[in-house]
């Protein structure tokens, strides 16, 4: 009984983090079609699900960058019982400033007290409906190349025709990963299950650093 | 020669005392798989040295490897010393050799494994030597316990530089500290243990291995070990772990 008391006092009270960020476009654009009434319903979806997950092997962190007009952290990490609580739809205004966001992002990542070496490898997801209107390929290069973003989990979501595949293409880990591409409202939430299904696969896993790829477009036929 | 035989003697009386204990984690329970660590403890002629490893779980003899790092370890730590006068970063180049013959026929790929290595040396003093996940920790005397290791920086649970994984040997942390006035304690951890430590209370840490289990007599001081590293309390915890200890008579 004294280990026990004397063990508690010097480690850490729970589970490995699993960190999930969440970069969102809230640009102007977003206000079209409903968008972002659908985005803001399918995140909150994806947080009541992840807070009723039991931590017994990972506590799932998530945190949220939105853009549009300017750059702000929406949400910040926390678990995801907390997270739930704190969320806050989305409003869509202004421009679409990528580069500040993944500028951003990146900050987070490397800040060792929010993200400890401790966590199991994060996921990024990024979601947007247009045109970055920065400089974004530098910011991107610099983000993809560094130690902790480089072993990230990364996964991407285009939202309608105008969307930027290419760039969306480009922050994902592999040529062979694919972007998934949202055409109606109704595709935003069945994004934000694969993202869900990916995240809580891992967090239930014996081995929850192992990224298994899960193709977006068999999504249909997973089961919960 | 009475001189010789005294100073031996001396030597002797001050070695210091060692132990530490490799349990296997849940993963490895779950999965049939044996303790994939190792951990060692030698004393030589004045001189004494810890050493543990962490074999890598994906790699099909990864407990081979960790046992050869221990015996490599153990191997250059006893070179070291016959010339004390050279320093830490030559130890690494010998114990990454003495690796390689020891992991043979296997390709060292299928071995990888981290390996921490604690020498101490009656006049030359104290050694350490790193490579990959896990944490050595110093203490002299009531001072704060200091970190000798070294972390990556964009390190992630389970994403480690080893023996066996394509390095450089400047990726070795190495340290070397005149041997100060007992009481000294000197602890290695592998990465089951060292992240779940919470960094404010290492020195909590090192007290309750230096208080609570080194005074134990003979067994029960392993059972204690043990039991603690088997009943480790972080949820989730999955690993391996391995601590080994080195501390003044």
């Amino acid at each position: 009984m004294k280990n026990e008391i004397a063990m508690k006092e010097f480690t850490v009270n729970q589970a490995r983090p699993l960190p999930v960020f969440l970069l969102l476009d809230a640009s102007g654009s977003m206000a079209e079609n409903s968008k972002i009434e659908a985005l803001n319903r399918a995140v909150g979806e994806m947080l009541a699900t992840f807070a009723t997950e039991p931590d017994i092997r990972a506590t799932i962190q998530i945190g949220a960058i939105a853009f549009g007009g300017d750059v702000r952290v929406h949400l910040p990490l926390l678990p995801a019982e907390e997270a739930k609580g704190k969320w806050r739809p989305l409003v869509a205004q202004g421009n679409t400033p990528l580069g500040a966001t993944l500028t951003q992002l990146q900050k987070m990542l490397e800040d060792k007290v929010l993200v400890p070496s401790r966590s199991y490898r994060p996921t990024l997801v990024l979601v947007s409906d247009g045109q970055p209107n920065d400089e974004w390929q530098l910011p991107l290069k610099q983000l993809l190349e560094s130690a902790r973003a480089s072993k990230a989990a990364r996964m991407a979501m285009a939202i309608g025709a105008d969307a930027d595949v290419q760039m969306l293409q480009s922050f994902l880990n592999s040529p062979e990963s694919k972007v998934f591409q949202a055409h109606q409202a109704r595709d935003i939430h069945k994004f934000f299950k694969w993202v869900t299904m990916s995240v809580t696969v891992r967090s239930r896993s014996a081995t929850p650093d192992k990224i298994a790829p899960i193709d977006p477009l068999e999504i249909d036929e997973i089961r919960y | 020669m009475k001189s010789v035989t005294n100073r031996k003697r001396a030597a002797q009386a001050a070695l210091p005392d060692f132990f530490g204990a490799a349990v296997q984690g849940p993963l490895h329970k779950k999965h049939g798989r044996p303790c994939e660590d190792a951990w060692t403890g030698k004393e030589f002629a004045g001189s004494a040295a810890i050493a543990i490893s962490d074999g890598m779980g994906s790699k099909a003899f990864a407990a081979r490897g960790a046992q050869a790092a221990c015996l490599s370890a153990r191997r250059a730590a006893r070179l070291w010393t016959t010339a004390p006068s050279v320093g830490p970063e030559w130890v690494c180049r010998w114990l990454e050799a003495q690796w390689r013959f020891a992991i043979a026929p296997h390709e060292p790929q299928e071995c990888a494994a981290t390996c921490h290595l604690v020498a101490m040396h009656h006049q030359a003093g104290l050694i350490y030597a790193g490579l990959g996940d896990g944490m050595a920790l110093f203490q002299a005397g009531n001072q704060p316990v200091h970190c000798l290791s070294a972390r990556r920086a964009g390190d992630f649970v389970n994403e480690s530089l080893a023996l066996g994984v394509n390095h450089r040997m400047t990726d070795w942390a190495h340290a070397q500290l005149p041997l100060p006035q007992a009481p000294w304690i000197a602890v290695l951890v592998t990465d089951g243990i060292a992240d779940d430590l919470r960094p404010d209370k290492l020195d909590a840490f090192v007290k309750w291995l230096r208080d609570e289990i080194s005074r134990k007599p003979g067994n029960k001081r392993l059972t204690a070990l043990r039991r603690a590293l088997r009943e480790w309390p972080t949820p989730g915890h999955l690993d391996d772990k391995t601590l080994a200890v080195l501390l003044s008579a």
